[in-house]
This record gives C-alpha cells, sequence and structure tokens, in this order.
C-alpha cells in the first residue's frame, strides 16, 4: 500500500488500515472460497493476523502506546518512573 | 531522597542530554549473582523483579474508552495518557487475546547495538560513545569516580576504562 504525502500519517494509520481489518474480519469470520489448482477443488481459507513485525517507532504508531519520552518501555509501563 | 532516586527507571542525563532508561539489572532472576555487585553497576542491590507486561485483555480495557479522532485537531486534549489510541487491530476479534502481538525488526537495532559497542571498544575518533559528556554524567550519578575526567593544564585527560584498548 502507498501513502502519499510528505509526512507519515503517524498516529493515523488506522485510517488507512482499516481496508486490511476489513478483509481480515471476513477471512476469520466467514472465510473466502478459494481454487485449489493441485487438487482441482475449491475450499475454504481462512486467515488471522498472528503478529506485526516493525520497528520501535512504528510499534508505537500500530499499537497507540507512547513510545518516547518518560514512560517509553512498554513493559515497564507506569513503573517507568519519571525523575524531577 | 536517595533511595526515591533509586526507584526512578528513566533520567535525563545532564550533559549527553537524552533520556537513558536505567534498571535493566531487574529482569535478571531473584538470585542472579550480578544483583548484589553494587561495585561494577550504580551502588545499589536491585531487589525489585520483573515486572509483569500487560497481557492482550488489560491492553483491550485501558485502550477501550479512549476517545480519539483522526486527522488534525485544532484543540490539543489535555488529558494525558501513555496510550494515544485504540488501536485498529482491536476491531478483529482474537486480537485481543493473542500474546504477542508485535514483534520488533530488530536489523536497525542490530546494526546500531553493533556499530556503537565497536566503536566504543576501539575507540573510534567521533564513534565512541564513551566521550566527554559521558564521563561528566558519570560523576553526576556518583559512580565510578575512577574514571573521571583529569584536566592537565588546557588538555582534559580522560582515563582508560577497563574495556579500552591500547593502540597496539
Amino acid at each position: 500500500m502507498m501513502i502519499s504525502g510528505p509526512k507519515q500519517p503517524r498516529n493515523d494509520i488506522d485510517v488507512y488500515l482499516s481496508p486490511l481489518i476489513d478483509d481480515l474480519k471476513l477471512m476469520w469470520d466467514q472465510g473466502v472460497e478459494v481454487f485449489d489448482g493441485f487438487a482441482n477443488e475449491t475450499f475454504k481459507m481462512h486467515a488471522m493476523l498472528f503478529c506485526t513485525i516493525n520497528d520501535f517507532p512504528a510499534y508505537g504508531n500500530l499499537s497507540g502506546y507512547s513510545v518516547k519520552g518518560h514512560k517509553a518501555c512498554p513493559i515497564c509501563e507506569e513503573d517507568t518512573l519519571l525523575n524531577n | 531522597m536517595s533511595n526515591m532516586r533509586r526507584r526512578h527507571t528513566s533520567q535525563q542525563l545532564k550533559h549527553g542530554r537524552k533520556t537513558i532508561y536505567l534498571r535493566h539489572l531487574r529482569f535478571l532472576k531473584s538470585h542472579h549473582p550480578y544483583r548484589r555487585l553494587k561495585k561494577a553497576f550504580n551502588e545499589h542491590q536491585e531487589t525489585s523483579s520483573q515486572p509483569t507486561p500487560l497481557i492482550g485483555v488489560e491492553v483491550y480495557e485501558k485502550a477501550n474508552n479512549i476517545d480519539h479522532t483522526f486527522g488534525k485537531s485544532k484543540k490539543k486534549s489535555y488529558v494525558t495518557n501513555i496510550w494515544k489510541k485504540k488501536s485498529i487491530f482491536f476491531d478483529l476479534t482474537y486480537w485481543s487475546r493473542l500474546e504477542v502481538k508485535h514483534c520488533i525488526d530488530v536489523m536497525h537495532i542490530e546494526k546500531n547495538v553493533c556499530d556503537s559497542l565497536i566503536g566504543t571498544l576501539f575507540n573510534i575518533n567521533g564513534k565512541t560513545n564513551d566521550g566527554l559528556n559521558a564521563r561528566l554524567d558519570l560523576i553526576e550519578m556518583n559512580i565510578r569516580g575512577e574514571l573521571a575526567p583529569i584536566e592537565i593544564g588546557k588538555c582534559t585527560y580522560l582515563p582508560p576504562a577497563c574495556y579500552t584498548m591500547s593502540k597496539r
């Protein structure tokens, strides 16, 4: 997928992902008829999104968690106390 | 105060001007010998245990009632929340049940870590992370007094650290 513009969509990436999510929902709930050329028959294919592979800034965009500043660690989260 | 300060995991370096994240020792096993080495690390014993990562359902509960509109907004919300939005992936019915949702691509991390490791070990000019500011921050944190920079006349001399290799 190509996203045009001089800047990346950052947190608004969800808007661009929504068609993908719609397809994934369909594949999970109903499944899609797919033709198998080897066995010469059609079968119902189901699919799910197992995990995403991304770098750390994109991790923030996809999960909605802030990856900058004082509480940047997604594991420590609230315990990542700041030092004033 | 020192007890309070010890609890903090992130802090801003005064000279290096970076946010750093400390206390990695707590990810070790509870009786690991490194936890008791005060001198080698930050002069404190690490007693706390590893934080438990949130499971998917907990994340869903946290992110569920965030009111977020996409696009540019004129009004800035004053509610400070570490979670910025409810991710669209939660529309998938199984998403909150998954254990590992996002994996981090290690390619760039490996490259950067190796670069700075090699730069620091071989003391490459401009590549090393063991400069004057790093030593000044060590004084600020009150650890490793033997590495403090020594001023001789106009020059500042950085004592070699235990890992520094000589030119030969």
